[in-house]
């Protein structure tokens, strides 16, 4: 790891132990929020590629991103609990 | 060139596939709020007003107005938006009925130059009841169905938009395979010598990018649908969750037998080929191992969903 490229291996563990979180539930590989930022893999990059983090712009666009992800997660846990 | 340092082609493969999902998702909302609609007894003095409201309620909730609706995409995805627009409209006291949406969403392709829509709720309907036959069995609450499939629309539609920011995805094993086997089990029901047949007939050099895209596809579509499935899942129980399988695959069908007109006419062979993929989907499917029901339950499961950055 340097500072600013995290393996996906290291970022596996992050997300294990809780100290990562990502974006959309149930992704392998995606935007992931930790130590206080964005990072993710660009499309373009090798299937093996490290994580980056996201520049301020891009920043922004995925915590717009994530605010409707856990809206739609919220509607999902309400629509669970009326089966 | 080592797999390893070999890079993959921009996302337009994934991207396309995340907005097919999208589209398939609008079309079943549409359905839903018709059916929300003519639910109500006839001549109910206050159904275009609960209409419009039961569909801003979800609307909001789920920060649809964030998703980016294609004004001018499918035609199920004009009058959807119309729909909203009237449902939202602060200044609209009236409420929504389809129809009106319709005719709005026509009415708007016609005033910006763009080929109108050409499908009514009542195409939409009869394609609905031939995918499902006399299997059909919807959620019994009132908008239990809307509120799904609307669900099921913001959840493609951020995937979808996670990919055209140029992010890398890719869904854990569980989802791919319950993808697979979601589609397969419709396949293995709904399709026919014919279309077999026809599958044959594709042209070898395609078939790469077909299973490149139908795995897109599949993958997306089984994560945006958050299917409950079971290691062995019965057809009529993924209809009942899913109706939108059933239009796809409906609509793969029809896509087929159109597919020798399409590429001859009416379709440059950009859009035929498109159309084709998703036919040619379950044709190119790897076997996949059993979903059992722990692992959809486990991503459905709030409690297991760390709760995400509050910024």
């Amino acid at each position: 790891m340097t500072d600013d490229k995290l393996s996906q291996e290291r970022m596996r563990e992050l997300l294990a132990s809780g100290e990562a979180t990502p974006m959309l539930a149930g992704m392998e590989v995606g935007p992931t929020w930790y130590a206080d930022r964005w990072w993710y893999i660009p499309t373009e990059a090798a299937e093996d590629a490290d994580y980056q983090p996201a520049d301020p712009e891009k920043s922004e666009r995925f915590d717009r991103l994530r605010r409707r992800a856990e809206a739609v997660e919220r509607v999902q846990a309400e629509l669970d609990g009326r089966q | 060139m080592s797999p390893r340092a070999e890079l993959r082609e921009p996302s337009r493969d994934e991207l396309v596939a995340a907005q097919q999902v999208v589209d398939l998702f609008a079309a079943e909302a549409l359905l839903a709020l018709d059916r929300y609609e003519q639910a109500f007894p006839a001549g109910a003095p206050d159904k275009e007003r609960r209409t419009a409201d039961r569909l801003a309620y979800w609307w909001r909730k789920l920060d649809l107005d964030d998703a980016r609706l294609d004004p001018e995409g499918t035609d199920a995805e004009q009058i959807l938006v119309a729909a909203a627009d009237l449902a939202l409209d602060p200044e609209n006291q009236w409420g929504l009925s389809l129809e009106e949406a319709s005719a709005q969403a026509v009415n708007r392709a016609a005033m910006d130059g763009r080929t109108m829509p050409a499908t009514a709720i009542a195409d939409l309907r009869k394609d609905f009841a031939d995918a499902y036959g006399g299997r059909v069995e919807l959620p019994a609450r009132d908008d239990e169905w809307l509120a799904q499939s609307l669900t099921r629309l913001a959840r493609a539609s951020v995937l979808r938009d996670v990919i055209a920011e140029g992010a890398k995805v890719r869904v854990s094993e569980p989802l791919r395979a319950a993808a697979d086997d979601l589609v397969r089990q419709g396949q293995r029901l709904m399709d026919d010598r014919l279309d077999l047949a026809r599958r044959q007939e594709t042209p070898i050099s395609r078939r790469p990018m077909f299973a490149r895209q139908a795995r897109n596809f599949s993958m997306l579509f089984a994560y945006s649908a958050s299917v409950e499935l079971t290691g062995a899942p019965l057809w009529a129980d993924v209809l009942m969750k899913t109706p939108a399988v059933a239009l796809y695959l409906k609509e793969s069908r029809d896509n087929w037998r159109d597919h020798d007109h399409a590429v001859a006419t009416r379709l440059d062979p950009a859009q035929a080929q498109l159309r084709s993929v998703r036919t040619d989907l379950t044709n190119t499917l790897d076997t996949p191992p059993p979903v059992t029901r722990r692992d959809a339950r486990a991503l459905r499961n709030p409690h297991n969903r760390p709760p995400g950055p509050s910024r």
